[in-house]
């Protein structure tokens, strides 16, 4: 148990000074560098985009675009040491501006909006069949169902925290706000959620 | 035990411990190293929103591609004919509003065939005029106003009552002497 708990410190602590070289040498401009960095970072982000948008298809475009608007502006990343939060805080600034479209879109009629588009999507729909399927919608229903009650903030955090697996420290340096208040956010969307979630029958139920 | 032992952690108390357990107070933190039933419910309530979280991520799919940063091109062909192109268009532009521009502006409007007749016959008239103006006097009178460059000095008053009448004069031929 020990020797595991170690190995997993040895390996985070590895993990981290192998992306600070590599964050290092993408801000010199080594290419292949940011490739690999990619090659770590986009499948979280990808899942991230995912959970917000609900639509593979557009998951995947706006994954390539924060990892090439991440390459051009890497130059201005500070620290190596924020990378991970700095790659986040492209990908929220980037759902927000697909949905800022999406709204501007709709009012000519030419897509859905946001509401509409949190319904289940085809992508959604080809999951594998039986019981998985019935789960993933159900699961899927019951977050929006959860996520539905909270304030744009308090969903932002609350996913960032439990779904995208970010400390509290990162979170703020994503969102662009201090401990404190993320925290304050994250309780009070603890509490909503609880209160949601005690009138549900399903997966989440069980859960929380 | 002591007191703070019976007095077990609220659920707003667990909801702190999920956020950061360091935010509880002195006694509730005290109360939680030393109680194993509010141990359990905190890693319990921590359990259960990351299995949310691992849910979540097990039922979403995959990314089907990998990125890739665009390949470099060194500068080709292709990038020399853009830039001649680019050179060329400046120069029509230069062109454009140093020597046409200017003239187009300068240069009369083109007319239609009626404006120009109206021009034409306005000049004509204003040559009349002119030559109307030039010869406003009779042909006797001009003679004489022909003569101002003369000396006419030497003419008698006789002369000119002759040549134009006084007021007086004309009244008595006009009208009957009685």
């Amino acid at each position: 148990m020990v020797a595991n708990a170690d190995d997993s410190g040895k390996r985070s602590r590895d993990d981290a000074s192998w992306t600070h070289e590599l964050v290092e040498r993408a801000r010199a401009g080594d290419r292949l560098a940011f490739n690999q960095l990619a090659d770590r970072f986009q499948p979280e982000i990808f899942r991230m985009i995912f959970y917000r948008t609900r639509s593979q298809m557009d998951a995947e475009d706006l994954c390539q675009d924060v990892f090439l608007k991440a390459f051009k502006n890497i130059r201005g990343l500070k620290s190596p040491a924020v990378f991970r939060s700095w790659l986040y805080r492209i990908a929220v600034n980037r759902v927000k501006d697909h949905y800022r479209q999406k709204q501007f879109k709709s009012l000519f009629g030419f897509a859905s909006t946001d509401e509409e588009a949190f319904q289940e999507t085809p992508e959604m729909a080809v999951a594998p069949q039986g019981e998985i399927q019935v789960e993933r919608k159900d699961f899927w229903r019951q977050v929006r169902k959860i996520t539905g009650v909270l304030s744009r903030m308090e969903r932002e955090v609350f996913m960032l925290r439990f779904f995208d697996d970010l400390s509290i420290k990162e979170i703020g340096a994503t969102l662009k706000k201090n401990e404190s208040t993320v925290k304050t956010h994250l309780y009070r969307a603890l509490n909503k959620v609880k209160e949601a979630a005690s009138g549900m029958d399903g997966v989440l139920e069980a859960l929380l | 035990m002591n007191q703070s032992q019976d007095i077990h952690l609220t659920y707003d108390d667990l909801l702190c411990t999920l956020v950061d357990p360091n935010d509880l107070g002195v006694e509730v933190r005290a109360h939680l190293d030393s109680c194993p039933r509010c141990q359990n419910q905190a890693r319990h309530l921590a359990r259960r929103y990351t299995q949310m979280g691992q849910m979540a991520k097990s039922l979403a799919p995959a990314s089907s591609g990998t990125f890739r940063l665009p390949e470099q091109r060194p500068f080709g062909p292709r990038w020399q004919f853009k830039s001649a192109m680019a050179v060329g268009l400046a120069g029509l532009l230069v062109f454009f509003f140093t020597v046409w521009w200017p003239r187009f502006f300068d240069a009369p409007g083109p007319t239609s065939p009626d404006v120009a007749q109206s021009i034409e016959a306005d000049q004509q008239l204003m040559a009349q005029i002119d030559e109307l103006v030039m010869d406003a006097l009779p042909d006797g009178y001009q003679e004489l106003a022909m003569m101002n460059d003369t000396d006419i000095t030497d003419l008698s008053e006789d002369l000119i009552d002759w040549i134009v009448p006084s007021i007086d004069e004309t009244a008595g031929e006009s009208e009957p002497i009685g």
